[in-house]
């Protein structure tokens, strides 16, 4: 037993006084009644659309619809797209992430990303065999490397080309949420050894497509 | 009356090691809480996601789940551990694996976050004061209370969505802390009323 702390803190007491132990019981008391209040407001707060019914910044109208489902007349649409040379790539090929897209979203504004494009396009073959586990396309949220990094919902570990962009694919599970100054960034990583198989000619392709709207 | 008003004894006011002094945070975050400590129609539960402590979340991925709770709980509370004896990073075993985790809980009744944006796993978690990381000398805790109590509405369920940025799989908990009601909305409301204290609703 440490010296400095006095036997009461380190023993056990089985003396323990009835208004120790609050077990619940069936005779409310007002905290009761405060908290049934409180509940019930909740539950006329949720009857009446919730709470992005009610609260609005001054001016804004409410959304008819979830904005993250159907595009509001406010709604920004985005389309940025991104290329990596492969040329451009450092050699050796170490799986570092490079990043072929990087898109910010607006203070001020959330948004959805409803389809995603990530290809490889080179004169000839690109030396490329789907899910062979040469290149890793990542999609990530909130950061720019390392544990920082939030990899979008099943995003984070493509190693199969998606759609293209003529046509996009949409994400998987609708669309995915973004919110407000969030660094929404693709990157590629080749793996070790990929570089005698990879076509130095060819260029990764990114894009993502989607929408913003107020917040 | 008196009964009521006396000071609460529970178990935030057993420490060894922290000075109970009205600035600190969990001074503060327990003022917030009085009515809650206080009412005797509520019991503690807590809810462990994943379940299964062996289930890892894959490198790069997420895994999302579903809790289920008493309509009219209040979550008041979250804490999380990650992972359990593992190194994230072959070059530096003092990173924190739970700095690779983002967490986010919704509440699926109204679709509000709980957190503006997914938070990193390592606010929640416990942090080393000696020794490193990968030893898992962890001799401190952040405090698990929120700054308000949630309440959590019909029909009572909140997604859990945790999200591995590591390049290896990490195995991890994150545990929310709720104060769930012992009899249902409508009974509390009649238990009350028989109670006398019909003003009050």
């Amino acid at each position: 037993m440490r010296a400095d702390v006095g036997q009461r803190h380190t023993v056990r007491s089985n003396a323990v006084g009835e208004c120790y132990l609050r077990k619940p019981d069936q005779n409310p008391n007002v905290y009761d009644a405060c908290l049934a209040v409180d509940c019930g407001i909740w539950n006329q707060l949720v009857g009446q659309g919730g709470l992005h019914k009610l609260c609005c910044p001054q001016g804004r109208q409410k959304y008819a619809h979830r904005p993250w489902v159907a595009m509001p007349a406010e709604g920004r649409r985005f389309k940025p797209i991104g290329i990596l040379a492969v040329a451009d790539y450092p050699l050796p090929f170490d799986f570092s992430d490079a990043e072929v897209l990087r898109m910010r979203v607006p203070l001020g504004y959330d948004g959805v990303i409803t389809d995603v494009v990530c290809e490889l396009s080179a004169p000839g073959g690109t030396g490329f065999v789907e899910a062979a586990g040469d290149i890793a396309w990542r999609l990530s949220a909130n950061g720019t490397a390392g544990n920082v990094r939030r990899f979008l919902r099943d995003l984070g570990n493509l190693q199969v080309t998606i759609g293209s962009l003529t046509v996009p694919s949409p994400v998987p599970r609708g669309g995915i949420r973004i919110y407000s100054d969030d660094l929404v960034i693709f990157t590629a990583a080749f793996a070790v050894g990929a570089e005698v198989r990879i076509n130095p000619l060819a260029r990764v392709i990114c894009s993502v497509t989607g929408w913003f709207y107020p917040r | 009356m008196m009964e009521q008003e006396r000071t609460v004894l529970d178990g935030w006011l057993y420490s060894n090691s922290m000075v109970y002094l009205p600035t600190t945070y969990r001074a503060s975050v327990l003022a917030q809480m009085e009515v809650l400590r206080r009412a005797r129609g509520y019991r503690a539960r807590w809810y462990v996601t994943p379940e299964d402590s062996d289930e890892p979340v894959v490198a790069f991925s997420q895994v999302e789940y579903q809790v289920r709770v008493q309509p009219g709980s209040y979550l008041w509370g979250i804490t999380f551990a990650a992972p359990f004896g593992e190194t994230v990073d072959a070059d530096d075993e003092d990173v924190d694996p739970a700095k690779f985790i983002h967490v986010q809980v919704t509440d699926a009744c109204t679709e509000t976050p709980l957190l503006s944006d997914y938070a990193r796993g390592s606010h929640f978690a416990g942090f080393a004061s000696f020794g490193s990381v990968a030893s898992q000398v962890k001799t401190s805790r952040r405090a698990p209370v929120m700054i308000m109590p949630r309440l959590i509405g019909d029909p009572g369920l909140l997604d859990v969505e945790i999200y591995n940025g590591a390049s290896v799989d990490v195995r991890c908990q994150l545990v929310l802390l709720v104060a769930e009601p012992c009899v249902p909305y409508g009974e509390m409301r009649d238990l009350i009323e028989k109670a006398g204290m019909a003003g009050i609703l």
